[in-house]
């Protein structure tokens, strides 16, 4: 079963750089992927910041979108093992590009 | 992001010396997700680590001293013939780790004591972390709380408080093994010799790359630190220079869940002690 979250839409700009956090990177074996509409986003940067957890506790993985297009599009960040298919969790957050 | 060339990868595992391969994933473009080096941090204080292993260093040659050497290969899987090794568990996406490599070792520690190897002891490693400690899935444990706690309280059975990987309340149950004593080890004769004994608990920094290990003997040679992470020791091997050990990922992961790693790599016997627990088994475990 993949837990969906939805967040509010995000209103941006052509040109705008977003950025994205996802915890609990690495843990367990699973990793997040950033997939958008190549018409109105590109994730151009990813990044893996530690936290100062603990044995186990994985890291913040971290993604820059950057805004190249008109339009609405759903960033979606999955989790999920590089082995598996499916993901365990998805995170999506619209994005509104005002003109 | 771009995709990885995996021919470029298994030639530079290949011409590193390594001895593992790597394979194409549905998510295999993300493995090299560069470090965001001023945020970074290691997950264990290694001032602390470096000096408790050079600290157990000077002291454990004289006592290994009287011990007879270790033999080349050990492998609780197939030992004379016997398993006594559990079969591999998935912690999912819950940073409990250590809680999953304790209970195998506790299990497989169990089935030695008693003399029944091939049974599926199976311990509660939701009962181990969510009752060793709070709230833990995004921050992760560390190794010798959860052998305190097993050493005070015991670890019950998966069948009374199954595992799911979420943060959850502590459900106090019966306990079916208890820890009487445990050591760290740090010197590579007295991590051979406490597997001689039994299976340990031991750890690694992960890197990009871990997440393809498909099977061989791993060495790191690329991808980001992503983090500590703890695994049951269950053997060694001299000739082919690894430890063998058996991971909380499933039976999709590496060598259907487990996996050797070269002697020196990712810190796993110069950076993390070996955690040798010494097993008190109750009747509740049903292995008398």
């Amino acid at each position: 079963m993949t837990a969906i979250t939805r967040h509010p839409p995000v209103s941006a700009r052509r040109g705008d750089r977003l950025s994205f956090d996802a915890p609990r990177e690495g843990v367990g074996g699973y990793r997040w992927s950033a997939d958008i509409d190549p018409g109105v986003g590109a994730v151009t940067e990813t990044g893996v910041a530690q936290p100062g957890g603990l044995v186990g506790g994985g890291a913040v993985a971290r993604f820059a979108l950057d805004i190249v297009g008109p339009g609405t599009a759903t960033l979606r960040l999955s989790l999920r093992r590089p082995w598996e298919k499916d993901a365990a969790e998805i995170v999506e957050y619209p994005i509104r590009v005002e003109s | 992001m771009a995709e990885p060339d995996f021919k470029n990868l298994n030639q530079t595992i290949k011409s590193s010396g390594a001895a593992w391969i790597a394979a194409k994933t549905s998510h295999s473009k993300y493995w090299g997700l560069p470090a965001s080096t001023s945020l970074f941090g290691l997950a264990l204080d290694p001032e602390k680590a470096l000096a408790e292993s050079l600290a157990a260093r000077r002291t454990e040659p004289r006592r290994m001293m009287a011990v007879a050497p270790p033999p080349k290969r050990v492998d609780w899987r197939s030992s004379k013939n016997k398993n006594y090794v559990t079969p591999v568990r998935d912690q999912g996406s819950c940073g409990a780790c250590v809680s999953f490599a304790t209970c195998a070792v506790l299990e497989s520690r169990s089935l030695i004591a008693t003399g029944k190897p091939g049974v599926d002891l199976d311990l509660s490693e939701a009962h181990l972390f969510f009752c060793g400690t709070k709230n833990a899935c995004a921050v992760g444990w560390t190794y010798e709380p959860a052998m305190a706690f097993a050493k005070k309280n015991g670890v019950g059975k998966e069948a009374d408080f199954p595992y799911t990987p979420g943060n959850q309340a502590c459900r106090a149950i019966d306990p079916v093994v208890k820890v009487k004593t445990y050591t760290g080890w740090a010197s590579t004769m007295a991590r051979k010799q406490a597997l001689t004994r039994g299976p340990v608990v031991g750890g690694l920094q992960v890197f990009g790359d871990f997440y393809a290990y498909a099977g061989g003997v791993y060495q790191h040679v690329g991808g980001d630190f992503v983090g500590w992470h703890a695994v049951a020791i269950v053997g060694y091997d001299d000739v082919a220079g690894c430890w063998i050990a058996k991971n909380s990922w499933g039976t999709g992961w590496g060598e259907l869940g487990f996996f050797r790693i070269a002697y020196g790599d990712c810190g796993i016997d110069n950076k993390v002690m070996f955690y040798e627990p010494e097993v008190r088994v109750l009747a509740g475990a049903g292995l008398a």
